[in-house]
């Protein structure tokens, strides 16, 4: 592999990253903020910059937001299950968190067995009654949910070729040792959620791609392994790829776990722990994927009064759009605030430029104001910033020491430089402060999953 | 640093998961987090009595489950372990959910006094054999034990030095101050709603009277059940009521997060020694911790609303129905919770399942489900309607032992005007041609064919509903 070009290219909900490797050595890197560029675009220019230098492999990770399913960008989405479950799914699930139509919902007299024989055999008819009703209304996309048919698919393999010949998208249910089928059903109605938004999403990456050939483009799963573009009925098995790749790339031999600090999230991993399901806000959903666990304080974790009316970090995540104050468009405090005038935050990749005077002020302004208000409250605008930049570093370590799964821990990722002094006093810690860990972790795991597969 | 007591704080919220408390050794609660009612009351008196009679060292761990000790249901484990010289870790884990009815706490199960488990790191391997001799001992219970005394072990280990790393003290004068605050924040709280007083009345279906005479005033909740009668088949211990009693006004006042000594302060309550809130050994305790804590989520619910005219919503059906099903020797059990009551602007959210699988349910017994859905309510009209219940109806492929529970189905109690009565839970058995509603408890054969309908009730509904 010496001498060969890798793209590792890692695109989150709020930033993107593109890493150029030779070998496993990093040769260039660059971030961009999705919501002021343009991903097809940026990409384009970071490969036209680097001309002479076309990789031979690229690798990507996806990670799409939560955000999305509850906005359900990708269209209307039908359900026919068998008859008596039409609303099994909601009812497994808080009534906030529902992501079906009840008006395309529809039902069919079959039924297969626990043991997998058919008790009552699926008509064909009551499908196409359904088809015509859905074309009526144009909906594209059907989800099938029928009971036991993990045991047996007869019926739902009917079904789907049925619905695809008639040109629907149809989205069924995986086939797996889990006995669950809510947590089966869960993923398959969060794949069809997103699939629109993935395709879209893919489509831009070949475009800006087009020079590659696109068997030399990969995406890496949750578990760990390759997929080609076009697995795009199962997007939700990228959901945990980049952590994957983090656990698998920046892991000590005597195995520890990562805390990542990303500018996104703040996640501590155990690479050598592995969970089949996933606590999602839908319900179980059935997702392969390293132990995960989000630090209670992330990057832009609110600030506000707490219970006990004094200043403090919300629970409440107030994410990257519009963003922390100091990017100067935000209006709301947010724990990365506290570090705007930190100079090695201002030269943090992807924020050098964007760090606004008025924007800090603001947040100095904001920050007082609430102090004043609280019963704790500081005049001392100095103090007030100091302290609450003491209590997040404090917490920060005094979780991931208390949720850790390995005795040792390797701190990286962009923030690892600013908040890795909470680790000093830490023996069994590990400080490796990278600024593109996402999108080279990215590359170097796909480097070693294609070594694998040889 | 000024920030010892929110350091303090999280370092109890992220240490503390599922059911569990931390405490001193001299008896004051720093935390107690959980979902069940029953824990805020429990977990302490559990800590006390096991620190009482066995004089837990460093690192010695024990186990009860005896309600009359500060247990639950007997199939809920409860882990006593001393953690440093003067910090002492509750802990409770179920064992699997099972549908009791019993005349005695001793037909429902192995009791389990406080016990020593773990001293001076050597596991009790005598007092383990004697447990899984016991011809009501689940089986595997000790090595289930082994791995929860090495769970716990690690996780305080994990404690104290994350403690130590963060050069953390946790002083006395901390602690001190940090029960003076949560005390202060509960009654501030309170006292910044309204105050006044009331009384609600609720009946269970086996004729027990609960009679709740509440008194807000000055930041505390004085909760009097003078009047509430004696048992007749439902039994709730001391400590489950207060932590009842005590989960249903910081939920509703929104101070559950800050659970503790200081918090407890704020509520009061009172109650005469030969009620059903007072069980005394052996009465059986499966059922109050179904139905008494359903009541007493009814009558502070009701209660509270009439306090709090802003607040007003209407009665949910607390009571969940609980079923257990059973064919040569593999059962399942699980709940179906009914739905919650409408508020004046919001309806009441619909009930939904946790924790079903109708595949393995069908695969594992011989039953097949014909239907799940939400309930069709009548009741529960109103401006705002109160969220439905669910329905689940099965069919038996063959004989197959089924146990169920619920409650609060017969009575109505009175509500303010503004708010209308939900469906209640009803079962209906058809057997050939019959059709029959079941009591609200019992335990039945069903032959291959008959098919069973569990519906749970409805919240009630708010305000007059418009005309069309």
């Amino acid at each position: 592999m010496q001498n060969r070009f890798l793209l590792g290219i890692s695109v989150g909900e709020s930033f993107a990253e593109f890493s150029l490797l030779s070998g496993d050595e990093p040769l260039a890197h660059k971030r961009i903020f999705l919501a002021r560029e343009n991903l097809k675009s940026s990409l384009q220019q970071f490969l036209a910059e680097h001309h002479d230098k076309v990789p031979q492999k690229v690798f990507i990770s996806l990670r799409f937001s939560e955000k999305l399913l509850d906005q359900r960008f990708s269209g209307a989405i039908a359900q026919v299950t068998t008859e008596g479950f039409e609303n099994w799914l909601n009812l497994r699930r808080e009534p906030k968190f529902s992501l079906n139509n009840k008006d395309l919902s529809f039902a069919v007299n079959e039924r297969v067995r626990a043991d997998g024989s058919v008790e009552k055999s699926l008509d064909i008819a009551e499908l196409e009654a359904i088809a015509t009703k859905l074309q009526l209304v144009q909906c594209k996309k059907i989800c099938l949910y029928f009971l036991h048919s993990n045991t047996n698919p007869l019926h739902i393999n009917t079904a789907r070729s049925f619905f695809l010949e008639k040109g629907f998208e149809v989205f069924t249910p995986e086939r797996t040792d889990n006995s669950d089928e809510v947590s089966r059903w869960n993923k398959n109605s969060l794949n069809a959620a997103i699939s629109g938004v993935i395709e879209e999403l893919q489509k831009d990456l070949a475009e800006a791609l087009n020079s590659i050939p696109s068997e030399n483009i990969h995406y890496v799963s949750s578990e760990g392994k390759l997929f080609e573009r076009d697995a795009k009925d199962n997007p939700l098995s990228s959901l945990f790829s980049l952590y994957t790749a983090l656990a698998q790339t920046y892991a000590t031999k005597d195995a520890s776990d990562i805390l990542y600090l990303g500018l996104e999230s703040f996640v501590l991993i155990s690479g050598n722990k592995w969970n089949k399901i996933w606590q999602s806000p839908w319900g179980e959903t059935e997702v392969s994927h390293p132990w995960v666990t989000k630090l209670k304080l992330q990057p832009t974790s609110g600030l506000d009064l707490n219970v006990f009316e004094r200043v403090d970090f919300l629970s409440r995540n107030e994410g990257w759009e519009p963003g922390p104050m100091f990017l100067g468009r935000g209006q709301k405090l947010t724990l990365l605030d506290l570090w705007s005038e930190n100079t090695k935050l201002a030269k943090v990749p992807g924020l050098e430029d964007r760090i606004a005077a008025s924007g800090v002020q603001r947040f100095k302004n904001s920050l007082l104001a609430l102090s004043k208000i609280s019963r704790n409250h500081n005049n001392d605008q100095s103090h007030v910033i100091k302290d609450l930049q003491s209590l997040a570093i404090q917490r920060m370590a005094l979780q991931s020491r208390l949720d850790r799964q390995n005795e040792r821990i390797v701190v990286t990722g962009p923030l690892a430089e600013i908040f890795g002094n909470a680790f000093k006093k830490d023996k069994k810690a590990k400080v490796v402060p990278q600024a593109f860990t996402d999108a080279t972790a990215t590359a170097l795991m796909g480097l070693r999953q294609l070594k694998d597969q040889r | 640093m000024s920030y010892q007591i929110e350091l303090f704080h999280s370092l109890l919220n992220d240490f503390l998961n599922g059911e569990s408390a931390l405490m001193t050794l001299d008896g004051n609660v720093l935390a107690v987090r959980g979902i069940q009612p029953a824990t805020y009351g429990t977990l302490n008196t559990a800590a006390l009595t096991a620190q009482k009679y066995l004089n837990l060292q460093e690192g010695d761990i024990a186990i009860l489950n005896d309600p009359y000790s500060g247990g639950s249901t007997l199939n809920e484990m409860t882990f006593v372990m001393a953690i440093s010289e003067d910090l002492i870790w509750v802990l409770r884990k179920s064992l699997g959910k099972s549908v009791k009815l019993a005349n005695s706490v001793e037909e429902e199960g192995l009791r389990i006094p406080p016990t020593p488990l773990l001293q001076k790191g050597q596991m009790n391997e005598v007092i383990m054999s004697a447990m899984q001799a016991h011809p009501a001992c689940p089986p595997g219970l000790a090595e289930w034990l082994r791995t929860q005394c090495q769970f716990l072990q690690s996780e305080a280990k994990k404690l104290i030095e994350a403690i130590e790393f963060a050069g953390f003290e946790i002083t006395s004068e901390l602690i001190d101050d940090y029960l003076k605050l949560c005390r202060d924040r509960a009654r501030q709280i309170i006292a910044e709603k309204a105050s006044g007083e009331t009384r609600a009345d609720i009946v269970l279906d086996s004729g027990e009277l609960l009679r709740l005479n509440m008194e807000i005033h000055e930041g505390k909740v004085i909760m009097d059940f003078s009047g509430t009668s004696a048992a007749k088949t439902v039994w709730l211990t001391e400590s489950a009521t207060f932590g009842a009693c005590y989960y249903a006004i910081s939920s509703f006042y929104g101070f559950a997060n800050i659970s503790n000594s200081g918090s407890f302060s704020a509520v009061q309550i009172i109650k005469p020694t030969n009620c059903w809130l007072v069980a005394k050994y052996p009465a059986p305790i499966s059922k109050g911790l179904v139905s008494g804590i359903s009541a007493l989520k009814s009558a502070i619910g009701l209660a509270l609303s009439q306090i709090h005219r802003k607040h007003e919503k209407s009665l949910s059906c607390h009571c969940p129905l609980e079923i257990e099903l059973q064919h040569q020797g593999h059962q399942i059990a699980f709940s179906i919770p009914g739905g919650e009551g409408a508020t004046q602007g919001h309806d009441g959210q619909h009930a939904h399942m946790k924790h079903l699988s109708i595949e393995q349910l069908e695969r594992e017994l011989p039953v097949k489900v014909l239907r799940v859905d939400s309930r069709h309510s009548n009741g529960g009209n109103g401006k705002y309607t109160g969220g439905r219940g669910l329905l689940l109806k099965l069919e038996a492929l063959a004989e197959t032992q089924l146990t169920w529970m619920t409650d609060l189905t017969l009575h109505r109690p009175r509500l303010p005007k503004d708010c209308s009565h939900g469906d209640p839970t009803e079962i209906i058995l058809e057997h050939s041609d019959s059709k029959s509603t079941l009591p609200v408890l019992g335990q039945q054969t069903l032959a291959k064919g008959d098919t069973v309908v569990f519906c749970t009730g409805s919240g009630g509904g708010f305000g007059r509903a418009e005309q069309s």
